[in-house]
């Protein structure tokens, strides 16, 4: 990444807020969806082939 | 627990099919007359409704919105429907969805062609269409969420997430980018200039492709893929992950469109930063594709569906492999503007959308009109076809790229550019030119079997227009169970999914857009630059109708290779302050013209305009003799000069007043330029606003060098 700040003043900040708010989310969600319960999932795979 | 019976709106399904197939054709044949008028410029007839500024338009309009749109719509009305268990909302919603949405088509088919555009790339419709468009649009989200919430199925569903993103997201796009003041009925001007309006139009022409071409495809394709291959989705887990990093990150991406142009650096490093994480959530959609049909190769072998699925499927990993890669900034460097990119979009239009679509048309087609494909035999060619068709379209075109992308770098010993002679590059890549139409020609004839496959299909059935089914009703109180996994929750809120859905999509934008639009510094101004005076502005606005900007840039990046051979300095955002809209283009199939002014006599443009060949031997240019011919209209000006006037650009009142006068001035010394010369032009011909303005173009940063000194 150094390479992209290198030549910009005032990148870091955008940069690094962005970030973070991503990998926050993304870690929120990854927590989430590894606690998700295993019947919910199955149920969830099975709804294009309920009845039709 | 009551068993209710309903009926699903099969009709809708049907109706959007037939509009898919025939705007396919459209947007098609139109693709093809654009792609040979690259090597052949008389193939426009020599009229100037179909030129090919005019015409790509047309061609980029009718496949993404008529083509692809209507495809989109017919895989959601279909698959919403069963996934909700309900009939569409409203029926009568639904009817003026279709209708609207093929009214907005016509209306795009008669003004492209005469010229009324804003030349903002996918978002060229002048702004009475676009209020029609979002109207209609919303039409189609209230028709969709009020299914969504009178639905007799918990859940919803990954692919209904996927059709709420493309809802919502879309909606806002084409406002944020469509605001525009009118001018008159058929023009108008970005309320952006410059840097801020290519800022804003790269974050909605990317975000185009990712929420109108990419979201809803991923939601057709978890409902489709599965079901044609008769097994669930291989990770629910992965759809959960990649839906929300997908729409999160696609967001911020925008700025990789305009790597080396005067957008500030922390927006271009923020565009290629998450241009590259895209790779993830991109290819966890793909795999989760490929990975359903893990298992099924024999029946894929001998599906042309499921043939098709893999393929289209595979066809989105490449593109979305190859999408980070042209965002890293020394790819990007001699990949941007040239036939490189139009490779790219192919593979994903023609290789993820087209062969989806097909796919859906072939696996719906049949059960709405209960029997089955009159012919496998021709699913199967049809297959070869495209596939052939893509490989013959991509392989040239990427050869093509690379070699003129390099000859536009290539320096000699002594340091000086190799092919300092820009047609020299054009022509050497015209065979190739060649070769693409007939892969575009290859899968356009495919296309032509799927049609003759459904009419025989649609003939040997019957429409059920309205299919019987029946489910449980579902109670409110069942809804909301404490202590749920919070996603089962958000599924079965719609109201609040989608809320959290903009959420996700307006954080990245307005990163992007609020520092470039608030703080100063972002585009320092330079004191030497001045409105376009009244016959430029009027020059200008025959460049946009003509859609120069269709092969012309005018931005030249600060490299050697371009300031050496457009013989200036590279652009400045302060030199854009006035240019609503900004005219920086995206291919190159000419040259530069950002520091045209100047650079020949005004009768050099004369004769070039009128026959470019005259000028430039072998040139491809199209002609343009109807601007010698044709008058400014000039009833509009002071109308255009005040519009530009609240959107901030410095004219007095005396130069409104006097607008028509001035120009008179102008035009008659340039006739005289030209009079000279022995050319007899009278001053009120387009072609004299047109010399006007691109003898201006990139001068005025001159004039400050020249008072510097
Ligand atoms: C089909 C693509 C295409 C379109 C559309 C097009 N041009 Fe061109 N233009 C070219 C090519 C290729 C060249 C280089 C060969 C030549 O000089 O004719 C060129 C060259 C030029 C040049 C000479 C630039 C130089 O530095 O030598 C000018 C000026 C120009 N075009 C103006 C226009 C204007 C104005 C329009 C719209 C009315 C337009 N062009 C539309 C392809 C196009």
């Amino acid at each position: 990444m150094k390479q992209f700040l290198a030549n910009a003043e005032g990148v870091e900040g955008y940069l690094i807020f962005s970030m973070m708010v991503f990998f926050l989310f993304f870690i929120g969600l990854l927590w989430w969806v590894f606690r998700a319960n295993q019947s919910y999932i199955n149920k969830m795979k099975k709804l294009p082939f309920d009845n039709n | 627990m009551q068993i209710e019976k309903f009926n699903y709106d099969n009709k809708i399904v049907r109706d959007f099919a037939i509009a898919t197939m025939i705007f396919g054709v459209v947007g098609m044949l139109v693709g093809l007359l654009a792609a040979v008028q690259l090597y052949l410029p008389e193939a426009n007839l020599g009229i100037q409704y179909t030129s090919f500024g005019r015409i790509r338009p047309l061609h980029t309009n009718a496949i993404i919105f008529a083509f692809v749109g209507n495809a989109i719509f017919m895989g959601v009305y279909y698959s919403l429907q069963r996934l909700c268990k309900a009939r569409m909302f409203s029926d009568v919603l639904s009817r003026i969805h279709f209708w609207g949405w093929q009214l907005i088509i016509l209306l795009a088919a008669i003004t492209l062609p005469l010229g009324f555009t804003s030349s903002k790339e996918y978002a060229e419709l002048e702004w009475p269409i676009d209020i029609l468009i979002a109207l209609v649009w919303v039409t189609f989200g209230i028709n969709m969420i009020g299914t969504i919430i009178k639905r007799r199925e918990k859940q919803m569903y990954v692919a209904i997430w996927f059709y709420i993103a493309t809802f919502v997201t879309v909606a806002v796009l084409h406002i944020v980018n469509s605001l525009e003041i009118p001018v008159t009925f058929t023009k108008s001007y970005s309320i952006y200039a410059g840097v801020q309006d290519a800022l804003v139009q790269w974050w909605y022409g990317h975000n185009a492709v990712a929420f109108f071409l990419t979201t809803p495809f991923l939601g057709l394709m978890y409902y489709y893929l599965p079901k044609a291959a008769g097994r669930p989705v291989y990770s629910y887990k992965l759809s959960i992950l990649h839906f929300w990093s997908l729409i999160f990150i696609y967001i911020w991406a925008g700025p990789h469109h305009l790597l080396y142009s005067s957008l500030p650096d922390w927006a271009q490093s923020l565009g290629v930063v998450f241009s590259i994480m895209l790779i993830a959530p991109s290819w966890g959609g793909m795999v989760n594709g490929l990975l359903t049909l893990r298992g099924a190769w024999d029946k894929v072998r001998d599906e042309p569906v499921l043939k098709m699925f893999a393929v289209g499927v595979t066809a989105y990993g490449m593109a979305t492999f190859e999408g980070p890669m042209l965002s890293l900034k020394n790819v990007n460097a001699i990949a941007h503007f040239t036939d490189w990119i139009v490779a790219h979009v192919h593979v994903g239009a023609l290789g993820w959308n087209g062969l989806l679509t097909f796919a859906i048309i072939y696996w719906t087609i049949p059960r709405i009109y209960n029997t089955t494909m009159y012919s496998k035999k021709l699913m199967n060619v049809h297959f070869w076809l495209a596939t052939l068709g893509i490989v013959f379209y991509a392989i040239p075109m990427y050869w093509s790229g690379f070699t003129q992308g390099l000859m536009w770098k290539e320096f000699t010993a002594e340091g000086t550019l190799q092919y300092p002679e820009f047609l020299k590059t054009t022509l050497q890549i015209l065979p190739l030119h060649v070769l693409r139409s007939l892969g575009g020609t290859l899968y356009f004839a495919g296309f032509l079997v799927l049609i003759y496959n459904v009419i025989k299909t649609v003939k040997q059935g019957s429409l059920v227009a309205n299919e019987a089914a029946e489910a449980p009703s579902l109670e409110k109180s069942t809804l909301f169970k404490k202590g749920e996994f919070w996603h089962a929750v958000l599924e079965k809120k719609p109201i609040t999914f989608t809320v959290l859905a903009v959420l996700m999509i307006v954080i990245g934008g307005a990163v992007e857009m609020i520092p470039t639009f608030t703080i100063k510094s972002n585009i320092p101004t330079i004191a030497s630059v001045k409105p376009y005076t009244p016959l430029e502005l009027e020059g200008r606005d025959i460049y946009i109708r003509e859609g120069c900007n269709a092969c012309h840039s005018q931005w030249v990046r600060p490299f050697r290779s371009e300031t050496e051979r457009y013989m200036g300095e590279y652009s400045k955002g302060g030199e854009y302050v006035y240019d609503h809209p900004f005219l920086w283009g995206s291919k190159r199939t000419g040259p530069d013209l950002h520091r045209l002014g100047g650079k020949y006599p005004d009768s050099w443009h004369y004769h070039h305009m009128v026959d470019p060949a005259t000028m430039s031997p072998g040139s491809i240019m199209p002609k343009y003799p109807w601007l010698a011919e044709q008058q400014i209209n000039v009833d509009d000006l002071s109308k255009k000069m005040s519009a530009l006037k609240s959107l901030g650009v410095p004219y007095t009142t005396t130069e409104i007043n006097e607008a028509n006068a001035t120009m008179k001035q102008q035009a008659e010394s340039i006739a005289n330029n030209l009079k000279k010369e022995g050319i007899d032009l009278s001053s009120d011909k387009e072609l004299i606003a047109m010399i006007a303005y691109l003898q201006r173009l990139g001068t005025d940063i001159k004039k400050q060098n020249t008072a510097n000194k």
